[in-house]
């Protein structure tokens, strides 16, 4: 018998070997051999004179063929049954080049094709609504039905400020809802606010989720009069109306927990610690301009002088240092008659640029008449809306307590002379 | 080899030679004499694979896993070697994601709204109940689910285009699962080496390779005596895994230097002797179904042991958990080459008569709301 190494064809991208082929009836197999010709595997047996010819293009492969296959298992167009088996990696090779469907590449693209192009438009989609500066957390707390949003703005104030440190004094009460009416009207009455304050000496006030904002009995203590109390709440009132504490709340409980409140569920679990979360996250610098815009409108529609708002500001930035983060010393620290420290001055931690917003509010001031925000009766009520000790300033002798203030008029209000220097 | 070869020789197919060249086809001529029947073909490649797994599942947000386990036991089962030829797998990613679906609609659904149902209904205590209930609902599915998952991944398994398939729906062997399941707890253990045969008896005898069943010879006695003494041993570790807690509570506070600095070591230490005795067992239960299993003539026998599992083991949990379960086909691959390498098939020349089952798999699609649930949660 002549011999030839015809069946190492290891060496060459040969596109004929000899492989084993089974019927699919039965498990035997019978060695044929196997050709590529003309978009066709052609397949000869040796019981059997006429030749199988499987259509390239409709052949499957127990798995997908690499580079670094060694060996084929072909399975007959249309699951018909038949396998071939070929341990040849020429006619691998060649066969991945005839029939370029069985590679690995091409299945694996035909899975993730459309999975990829459906990622792919989310990713434009998102893109696109990042560049044109949409806000898809804003958007979902507006479609939270009030309801739900005034239930959150509740858990929101049972956990800021328990039962016991709500101030309640009925005269203070009234004169604060009287202010909260003014400003309220002058947002455009579309929301009813209502503020609680918190007999907390902190120096803060927030706003809660449905129409709600708290204020702490640190700024109506160190407060020079009225107008800083109404430029604050006015500024709250300005998160209030563009859904901060709601879109902030959806930011960070994600997209799941934000459906159900959509659908004006109560958020299960997740809103544990609600009160936390909204103490946490600080607003963006967009944000803070908003709101201080809004202050300036709603200031400005009540009648009420910005000054106020912009003396609170210089104070406290006078008390805590630049906003660049270097301590001015202690020289520049008053701490007030009854000895705590005011600490950190949370509402000014996450606000940026001190100069500029003052700059606006400086700019705003005299350019409409004005009156007081309340009248001094009604301020001396809300000044003890937590009981008399706030009708003592810090540092002021407490004998001098019942004369009423002087109220003046001008845009940066002095104190009477009769009361002992503070830094203002 | 064959160089009577008609093609090449230029010799008519009626020729003494082409008659030689037919005798010799009856000749598995694949693999080399006295090799295994049953062999691994080395598989390469797996790392790249996770690679590029991982990117297209990133890119697709996830979706594609399925299709990347198709793909991973597509080459798991290309690289078993039955007289050289490999065994095919023909799942698809679409059945597995479909699998999935189900999976989701039929078990978490319920899960969630027997609950709220029972919550609404009766009160706080419907939670405690419907918790119960669950507990058992599931418990029972899961020996379902563990013989449907079988039954998927036979019923893709093909060699020479030979289908294997497994009989039965399966709720004969979730009810065995789940009553002796609840007789562990109170025979102290002792019924496990049974029930493990008794189960496997019957997943056996189920299975077919085309027309030919396979068949099971059930006997747990051999077990009984390697049980015994894993029993023993667990039982000392469990105590002195108790005691080593007692004592750390005991010494007041676990902040304190001492007790902490033996209690993960001990820990440690009580983890490796589980696992050595616990794979000894394994070996020696996977070898004896081995040598109780026919297929027709042909006959099975094991030879894997203790300390080769073990490692196997320890490496493979080492892999996936540094790899964050990206290199998850890496050890599946290792896992199968293992089984496939300490398994012994003797008498598999005789498998060439084997025909073909006359049911189809995508028919028994047809059987009714059951195959609806033929998923696989592998």
């Amino acid at each position: 018998m002549p011999s030839t190494s015809t069946h190492s064809n290891a060496d060459r991208a040969s596109a004929s070997a000899t492989g084993r082929f089974s019927d699919g009836r039965s498990a035997a197999s019978q060695l044929v051999l196997v050709d590529i010709i003309s978009g066709h595997l052609v397949i000869q047996r040796s019981e059997e004179p006429g030749a199988l010819a499987w259509p390239l293009s409709g052949i499957e492969t127990g798995e997908p063929v690499t580079r670094r296959s060694v060996d084929v298992l072909i399975h007959e167009p249309g699951r018909a049954g038949a396998t071939l088996f070929v341990a040849d990696p020429g006619f691998v090779r060649a066969l991945g080049v005839a029939a370029p469907q069985v590679t690995g590449a091409a299945t694996r693209w035909k899975a993730a094709q459309p999975f990829i192009i459906v990622a792919a438009c989310l990713a434009l989609i998102v893109g696109a609504l990042a560049a044109i500066d949409f806000s898809p957390a804003r958007t979902v707390a507006s479609l939270i039905p009030q309801p739900t949003r005034a239930m959150l703005g509740k858990q929101v104030l049972s956990t800021m400020v328990p039962a016991g440190q709500v101030c309640n004094d009925p005269v203070g009460v009234a004169a604060l809802a009287k202010l909260t009416a003014k400003l309220s009207a002058a947002a455009g009455g579309k929301r009813e606010f209502t503020v609680t304050v918190s007999s907390s000496p902190v120096v803060n006030a927030f706003a809660a989720p449905g129409e709600q904002v708290v204020l702490m009995n640190g700024v109506i203590r160190q407060a020079d009069g009225p107008d800083e109390v109404a430029g604050i709440l006015a500024h709250e009132m300005g998160h209030g109306i563009e859904l901060h504490p709601e879109a902030g709340i959806v930011r960070t409980v994600g997209l799941a927990v934000a459906a159900e409140l959509m659908l004006g569920g109560t958020g299960g679990g997740s809103l544990g610690n609600i009160g936390v979360m909204l103490a946490n996250f600080g607003y963006t610098r967009a944000a803070e301009r908003e709101a201080d815009q809004h202050a300036l409108t709603i200031l400005k529609a009540a009648g009420i002088s910005p000054a106020g708002l912009g003396k609170f500001f210089e104070r406290m930035e006078r008390r805590t240092g630049p906003k660049t983060g270097s301590d001015k010393g202690s020289k520049d620290r008053s701490p007030d008659a009854s000895g705590d420290d005011i600490p950190g001055l949370d509402l000014l931690r996450t606000h940026p640029s001190n100069a500029e917003r003052l700059t606006g509010i400086k700019a705003a001031i005299g350019t409409y008449p004005s009156t007081p925000a309340l009248d001094a009766a009604d301020w001396a009520a809300l000044k003890s809306i937590c009981g008399n000790d706030n009708a003592t300033k810090p540092g002021q002798n407490p004998s001098q307590t019942r004369q009423p203030r002087q109220q003046a008029p001008s845009p940066l209000p002095r104190p009477p002379v009769d009361r002992p220097q503070r830094d203002i | 080899m064959l160089t009577s070869d008609p093609r090449l020789t230029g010799v008519a197919p009626t020729s003494p030679l082409a008659v030689l060249h037919a005798e010799l086809t009856s000749v598995p001529p694949v693999r080399a004499a006295r090799a295994p029947f049953l062999s691994w073909r080395g598989l390469a490649g797996l790392l790249q694979l996770s690679l590029v797994n991982l990117g297209l599942n990133v890119i697709t947000l996830g979706l594609y896993q399925f299709w990347a386990r198709a793909e991973v036991r597509k080459r798991i089962w290309a690289s078993i070697r039955l007289a050289g030829e490999p065994l095919s797998y023909s799942g698809t990613g679409q059945e597995l994601f479909r699998g999935f679906i189900m999976a989701i609609l039929v078990i978490a659904l319920p899960a969630i709204l027997f609950p709220l149902v029972l919550f609404v209904a009766i009160g706080p205590a419907g939670l405690s109940i419907a918790q119960v209930v669950l507990y058992v609902v599931f418990a029972f599915l899961f020996g379902w689910a563990v013989w449907r998952a079988q039954r998927y991944r036979l019923s893709r398994t093909s060699w020479r285009g030979i289908r294997l398939s497994l009989e039965g729906s399966g709720w004969g062997y979730a009810w065995a699962s789940i009553w002796t399941m609840a007789l562990i707890p109170l025979t102290l253990g002792w019924i496990v080496p049974w029930r493990s045969t008794m189960l496997q008896h019957r997943l056996i005898s189920a299975m077919s390779l085309g027309d030919r069943r396979f068949a099971f010879t059930p006997s747990s006695g051999q077990l009984y005596w390697r049980f015994l003494i894993v029993w023993l041993i667990n039982g000392l570790l469990v105590t002195a895994a108790v005691s080593i807690v007692v004592t750390a509570v005991k010494w007041g506070d676990l902040a304190a230097i001492r007790p902490v600095v033996w209690l993960i070591p001990g820990i440690l230490v009580i983890l490796l002797i589980y696992g050595l005795t616990s794979a000894w067992y394994r070996a020696a239960q996977f070898n004896h179904f081995a040598r109780s299993t026919r297929l027709g003539d042909v006959r099975f026998d094991g030879h894997m042991s203790g300390w080769s599992l073990f490692g196997l083991t320890l490496t493979n949990w080492l892999i996936i958990v540094a790899s964050l379960g990206i290199l998850l086909p890496v050890a599946q691959a290792r896992n199968a080459r293992y089984f496939v390498e300490h398994l012994d098939v003797i008498g598999g020349d005789e498998l060439g008569s084997v025909t073909q089952s006359s049911i189809d798999p995508r028919l028994a699609r047809g059987e009714g709301l059951a195959n609806a649930f033929n998923f696989d949660a592998f």
